[in-house]
């Protein structure tokens, strides 16, 4: 048997069990210990300098509106069957109740979530998400300037639903993670001085191929009509915008990524949401996590995260629980009280580990506040209160970013208001200027009860 | 309130047609301007149909608020111009047409028209605006230039490199899905190039060329599973196990038992997944042998006896069983129990993602139930289980103390009694011959590769041609003739990768890039792999390129008819023989041309077409996509794969056999294999494989809307969607879609507050506001026609799913009535009422597959070819070769 030279390197020695630490890194966090990066700067930190971050996650379908929709209204609101786990932060979040999204309905919300207009039809002219334009106005502060994560990797683009909530500028989708042990090796995995010289052969490779096939696209141009130059255009504008990126990731390439202990991940294959046996709470809460840890370490400053898909809902729906019926079974309850009970008693626990995630963001102390207080988390849904089908009443919460300007309300009535309203009153408290034709029109100003 | 809207059924084919000299007399009577873009029978149907419905509805009911006296919101009808393509046109009417539809217009405080006055008005600013989006998007008839397709790209480098298409497959799925647009992911409209693009694009290329050219040796890794190592086996050798209270009892035989020479089995270990399951006779992880994607080699040393049975043995190895990398393989044993050999199956296995356990199982087809728990065994079983039921139904039920003492004790007393049984556990199954069962002795298993199929690749002997006895050798060649040899190289290249013939600039491009890379210290293999990887990213291959400045048409020239032809037909780049009778002009004259298409369509290539169009035209690719509720217990792994795979044999037996293309509607056969028989009810179909079955009307199947993939999509998992079944109808089979429901439409509910309704009695009810009914009249009964298919495609005569249990379920009624008022009292009528549309299907069916050949949308501007076509195949018995020949012999498909 013969040893070739061109045998791929596989095995990775990175173990992410022991402590981190790369060459020239400045500082070490132990996992979760109580601060945030920026909280440890020598002087402390200026209140205007402390980051201002946004994550949106989408739970498809819905909840059960029953019991989750307040039947009070104010500060102090009476807490429903849903949204008792969270009565400890009850300060801290806001229920933003009514809100409609014009083009969801059905099972196709993922995609109009964070866009306004972009729906499944094939005509759909597809447009940028909103995360995405927060990405393009503040993303050049941190390594990553967003992440897309969601219960399944990929775009799903061309399946009946979408493994992502992200949209780049050109109206493509942006592929989403969804295993929180590689996401943690993306944020922190050390380079070192192989991965660095790698990564530096990659670029000059590539550049001298773009050079290369963009001379020969000009050449061609002048033989080609209006309608064809138009396509070829947007050939060199992709090898322009690749060029642009792969300059920035060459000047992150020699900061060193920030150092952090990893939680212990244990057996990966229940981690991995695309394979049989995933175990949902502890991959959920490694999940939520991770996203503390990215924010703490001022990795990335804005989040989208699709947490449950619009028809199969790929958690499971705790059917290692007991839980006999899907997510979307649920939905379609027929007043059969058996299919409601477990609907709620769903819903309490992904409302459970909410919490909890909401006691991580809190624990990191950050200038005179927290890692929550300097965050705005939204939990919200394509699907409604009334009818998970509908797209209207939908439910939403706004968490934290109490330190950067949100005024909590406890319980408040938009109906009929735009859920783009609710991401225009975030853009504004990330100070960030509403971009043109926000949300395909489907925004038309702040919720100002809560700013 | 609100309203849904659909366009006319009939109104396209039939009305009178106005001449110009009345136009023009009616364009001075209204104040509307209406400067009609351009001539078309449409036109004069729309513009009758403006003056007659359209125009009093706006006079008498919008006009007075939204005139040019006071132009309420800023709004002046009136200023509206009839033709949609003007600016800002669409937009308006878009406003207009949403605010009728949401109720909100007229207010209410206003006289409200009459329910039947609003369809006419809806339908015709729906087609409107159908129309205007079309000519935005048909971009005057000329054929954009496009990038390939993710598949056209995978089979391009397939083609160009002869490259496997096993080993490309998963680098191609890097790559960022297509858009689409009118229905198909080949129209230059939404096929976009941006960074994402560009960046995969290079990765995926970076990653082929390291394929494609090997350098030295392949490695080989191996590894071997001694059968008697399996430690499942090697606990067999306790005789007792402990049964109820403790006793041990005689376990009886074993399936198994370890010699010398291996490990003989007449039955298989462990539990079984499915009843009909194989026995379990090994496994092993092989994640160290398959570290990358390729083809592997699995070995088993053994020896068998058919026994009494007298089938063959045989050993089925599974790979990665449920992952998404699973593969299955069946190796036959034919060497004796007494003389054993050496038994091997090569097959493509993907390494999948990191950290996925590799292992294979192994099993073979034994006796299912050889070996079985003795009747003793059972009974005591039986008994102990009862009694502890009745304990603990009892302690958790309220009952007294004195009761579950009671409960408590009966049970002592049967594990007493149970205890007093010394087995055996299990024996041989005396309804089969335990003398002499099917035995296979096994003494190892091993799993090595990845196997070349041939070394080196015939990629790599592509590229470098003639390069000598072995991969290498090509090196010693460039030391030799320089840099002359790499022109050579691509130079073959360049030709057949641009599907054209390239000047010696474009080489020089190359070879200079190349050269430059050797420059800078890259070793020979690695910079041809840099060149073929530039190459695989330049426009000249991602782009399908007709260069042109003119602003006419012109005809295309041999070499891009030959790529039009072969990406139509094959998503893929022209093989040689289109190459040479374009090199020689001859392509585009008819006889050859219509010979090619033959050819080509026999082809085994031509599956792309049949995917690519039948797999998009008939939703195919989505047919998965629904998951049906637990409560449709007969829908499993199989029948989905099943359902769409008949999808596809259905239209290649079309394809294949030149039928008409009606059997689209109605057929008097199906596509299926055994799994699809059962659901079908269709008895003596045997094995996996599809096959041409002859059909009664009692099984209620033929055409595409007996398939059970496509009804299954047409549902939500839970019920059927008559609605939406009603516009798939419609738009894909007579393209003629409904208008687009208002925005704020809802579904169905579910079933609430305890009332048990069937989906046709909640759509009545929906219906039964007069507003809706303008509309929903004319489309639900498409839908509603389809009700004997359940949500899983199977046929019913009662109410199902949704919690309907079948003795009281109420009963299906399928009835209905066309829009042209011809009733239909069954599926069986209602089909019969379809075929009586052909014509109007067939003319659907052209316009699909011209744009699915042009690539781009067809409009107004087509419509005299397409009535051609429809005409040839209509005189033609509707043939489907007929309609494809015509498609490409199109002056359309001919020109730039």
């Amino acid at each position: 048997m013969h040893n070739s030279s061109s045998a791929p390197s596989q095995a990775s020695s990175f173990s992410r069990r022991t402590l981190l630490r790369g060459a020239g890194v400045t500082m070490a966090l132990p996992w979760l210990e109580a601060m945030s990066v920026c909280a440890r700067a020598a002087d402390g930190i200026a209140a205007d300098e402390i980051p201002r971050r946004a994550v949106f996650c989408m739970w498809g379908l819905g909840l059960n509106g029953r019991d989750f929709t307040p039947m009070t209204t104010g500060p102090d609101y009476e807490l429903t069957p849903i949204l008792r786990p969270l009565e400890r932060h009850r300060r801290d979040f806001t229920v933003v109740s009514g809100l409609k999204l014009t083009h969801s309905g059905g099972h196709g919300g993922d995609r109009t979530f964070l866009t306004g207009t972009n729906t499944h039809d094939s005509g759909s002219k597809l447009r940028v998400s909103c995360d995405q334009e927060l990405a393009d106005a503040i993303g050049h502060q941190t390594r990553y300037s967003s992440l897309v994560l969601g219960i399944r990797r990929g775009t799903g683009f061309g399946n009946a639903q979408d493994n992502t909530l992200s949209w780049s500028r050109n109206g493509t989708p942006l592929p989403a993670e969804n295993r929180p042990h590689v996401l943690f090796d993306k944020l922190f995995r050390p380079e070192t001085a192989d991965t660095i010289a790698q990564r530096e052969a990659e670029f000059a490779r590539r550049s001298s191929v773009l050079d290369s096939v963009r001379a020969e696209a000009s050449a061609l141009t002048a033989r080609l009509g209006k309608v064809d130059r138009e396509k070829l255009d947007e050939y060199f504008t992709g090898i322009r915008d690749l060029e642009k990126q792969m300059q920035v990731e060459k000047t992150w390439l020699y900061e060193p990524k920030p150092q952090v202990d990893a939680p212990e991940f244990g057996d990966e294959q229940g981690l991995d949401p695309s394979r049989n046996g995933l175990d949902y709470r502890r991959y959920q809460r490694l999940m939520y996590d991770v996203l503390t840890l990215a924010l703490q370490t001022d990795s990335t400053r804005v989040i989208s995260y699709m947490a449950r898909m619009d028809n199969s809902d790929g958690t499971g729906a705790f059917k290692g629980e007991g839980n006999p019926y899907g997510y979307h079974e649920m939905t379609h309850h027929g007043e059969d009280p058996d299919k409601l009970s477990w609907w709620t008693k769903a819903d309490t626990w992904y409302m459970e580990e909410w919490a909890r995630f909401l006691d991580r963001l809190k624990s990191v102390k950050e200038g005179d506040g927290t890692l929550l207080d300097h965050t705005m988390v939204v939990w919200g849904s394509s699907g409604g209160t009334i009818n998970a089908h509908n797209n209207h009443h939908l439910p939403a919460l706004l968490c934290g970013g109490a330190g950067i300007g949100v005024k909590h309300r406890g319980h408040v009535m938009k109906e009929d208001v735009y859920l783009g309203n609710l991401w225009q009153t975030m853009f504004d408290v990330m100070n960030v200027l509403v971009p043109e034709n926000f949300q395909g029109g489907e925004a038309n100003g702040a919720i100002s009860e809560i700013v | 309130m609100r309203r849904c809207c659909s366009s006319a059924w009939s109104k396209r084919e039939t009305g009178p047609r106005l001449g110009l000299l009345l136009f023009l007399r009616l364009v001075g009577l209204i104040p509307w301007s209406t400067a009609w873009a351009q001539e078309s029978p449409d036109r004069d149907i729309r513009r009758q149909s403006f003056v007659k419905e359209v125009q009093p509805f706006l006079n008498s009911h919008c006009l007075r608020c939204h005139g040019a006296k006071r132009a309420n919101a800023g709004f002046q009808i009136d200023q509206l111009a009839t033709d949609f393509t003007a600016p800002n046109a669409a937009e308006r009417w878009k406003e207009v047409v949403d605010m009728i539809n949401l109720g909100e217009m007229p207010p209410e405080d206003e006289p409200q028209p009459a329910p039947d006055e609003f369809e006419p008005v809806v339908s015709w600013i729906n087609s409107g605006l159908r129309d205007a989006e079309r000519a935005a998007r048909n971009a005057g008839g000329r054929i954009p230039m496009r990038r390939l397709n993710r598949i056209e790209f995978a089979n391009s480098v397939r083609d160009l490199l002869h490259m496997d298409p096993e080993v490309l497959a998963p680098l191609v799925e890097e790559l960022p899905g297509d858009g689409k647009a009118e229905g198909f992911d080949r129209l230059g409209v939404a096929l976009f190039f941006d960074q994402t693009q560009v960046e995969r694009t290079l990765a995926v290329a970076e990653r082929i060329a390291e394929r494609a050219i090997v350098v030295g040796e392949p490695t080989v890794l191996a590894e071997r599973a001694e059968a008697e190592a399996n430690p499942r086996v090697k606990s067999s050798k306790s005789k007792t196990r402990t049964r109820f209270a403790k006793t041990l009892v005689d376990l009886g035989p074993h399936g198994w038992e370890i010699l010398d020479g291996g490990v003989r089995f007449v039955h298989g270990y462990g539990n079984r997944p499915t009843k009909d399951a194989w026995g379990r006779i090994g496994g092993a992880d092989f994640s160290t042998v398959v570290l990358q994607d390729g083809y592997y080699r699995i070995r088993v040393r053994a020896g068998a006896s058919p026994g009494s049975r007298g089938e063959p043995i045989r050993v089925r190895a599974v790979y990665g069983a449920n992952t998404p990398v699973q593969e299955e393989v069946e190796i036959l044993i034919d060497s004796s129990l007494d003389d054993p050999g050496v038994h091997e199956a090569v097959v493509f296995l993907r390494s999948g993602p990191d950290g996925l356990k590799r292992d294979v199982a192994f099993t073979f087809n034994d006796i299912v139930d050889l070996i079985v728990n003795t009747p003793e065994d059972s009974r005591w079983n039986r008994e102990v289980r009862a009694a502890q039921g009745k304990l603990r139904d009892a302690s958790t039920s309220g009952a007294t103390k004195a009761e579950v003492e009671a409960a408590r004790a009966e049970l002592d007393a049967i594990v007493a009694e149970a205890s007093k049984w010394k087995g055996p556990l299990r024996h041989f199954n005396p309804r089969h011959d335990s003398e002499n069962p099917p035995t296979i002795l096994v003494d190892w298993f091993e799993v090595s590769g990845p196997v070349a199929k041939e070394w080196p690749p015939r990629s790599h002997t592509t590229i470098f041609f003639d390069q000598g006895e072995k991969a290498g050798d090509e090196e010693a060649r460039y030391q030799r003739d320089g840099v002359e040899y790499e022109r050579d190289v691509f130079a073959r290249l360049l030709r057949r990768a641009y599907r054209r013939p390239v000047n010696s600039a474009e080489i020089d491009g190359v070879v200079e890039f190349v050269e430059q890379a050797r420059r800078s210290g890259t070793g020979f293999h690695d910079a041809v792999r840099l060149g073929l990887a530039r190459l695989l990213c330049s426009p000249g291959f991602l782009f399908i390129q007709e260069p042109a400045t003119g602003t006419t048409p012109r005809q295309l020239n041999d070499f891009e008819l030959a790529s039009r032809l072969s990406y139509f037909l094959w998503s893929s780049m022209p093989d040689d023989t289109l190459f040479k009778l374009a090199g020689t002009g001859q392509l585009h004259e008819s006889k050859t041309l219509l010979e090619q298409v033959d050819r080509m369509l026999d082809d085994p290539k031509a599956a792309a077409f049949v995917e690519g169009f039948a797999g998009q035209w008939l939703h195919v690719r989505e047919f998965g996509n629904t998951m049906p509720a637990t409560e449709y217990r007969n829908y499993d792994a199989e029948l989905e794969e099943s359902s769409k795979r008949e999808t596809y044999a259905f239209f290649r037996e079309v394809v294949t056999n030149d039928l008409p293309v009606t059997n689209f509607l109605d057929s008097d056969f199906v596509m299926i294999n055994e799994r699809l028989a059962r659901h079908y009810g269709i008895e003596g179909v045997k094995g996996p494989d599809m096959r041409r079955v002859a059909i009664e009307p009692v099984h209620h199947r033929g055409g595409v809307l007996g398939m059970a993939g496509l009804m299954t999509l047409l549902s939500d998992g839970t019920r059927t969607l008559p609605v939406r079944r009603a516009a798939w109808v419609k738009t894909e089979l007579f393209g003629d879609p409904p208008g687009n429901p208002p925005p704020n439409a809802g579904e169905i509910q579910p079933n609430t507050a305890g009332a048990k309704l069937t989906v046709r009695e909640r759509l009545d009810r929906h219906r039964n506001e007069p507003t809706c009914a303008s509309c929903h009249t004319k489309l639900d009964p498409f839908g509603i026609a389809l009700e004997n298919y359940d949500a899983i495609g199977q046929w019913r005569t009662q109410a199902n799913g949704e919690g309907f249990r079948s003795r009281n379920a109420p009963p299906i009624d399928a009835s209905g009535r066309f829009p042209e008022g011809d009733e239909f009292a069954s599926l069986d009528e209602f089909k019969a009422g379809l075929l009586q549309r052909r014509d109007q299907f067939t003319r659907n069916l052209v316009e699909k597959m011209l744009t699915y050949a042009l690539t781009r949308p067809v409009g107004y501007t087509d419509r005299e070819t397409v009535d051609a076509i429809t005409e040839s195949v209509r005189q033609d018995d509707y043939r489907m070769r007929t309609l494809i020949r015509a498609v490409v012999h199109s002056e359309l498909f001919q020109s730039k």
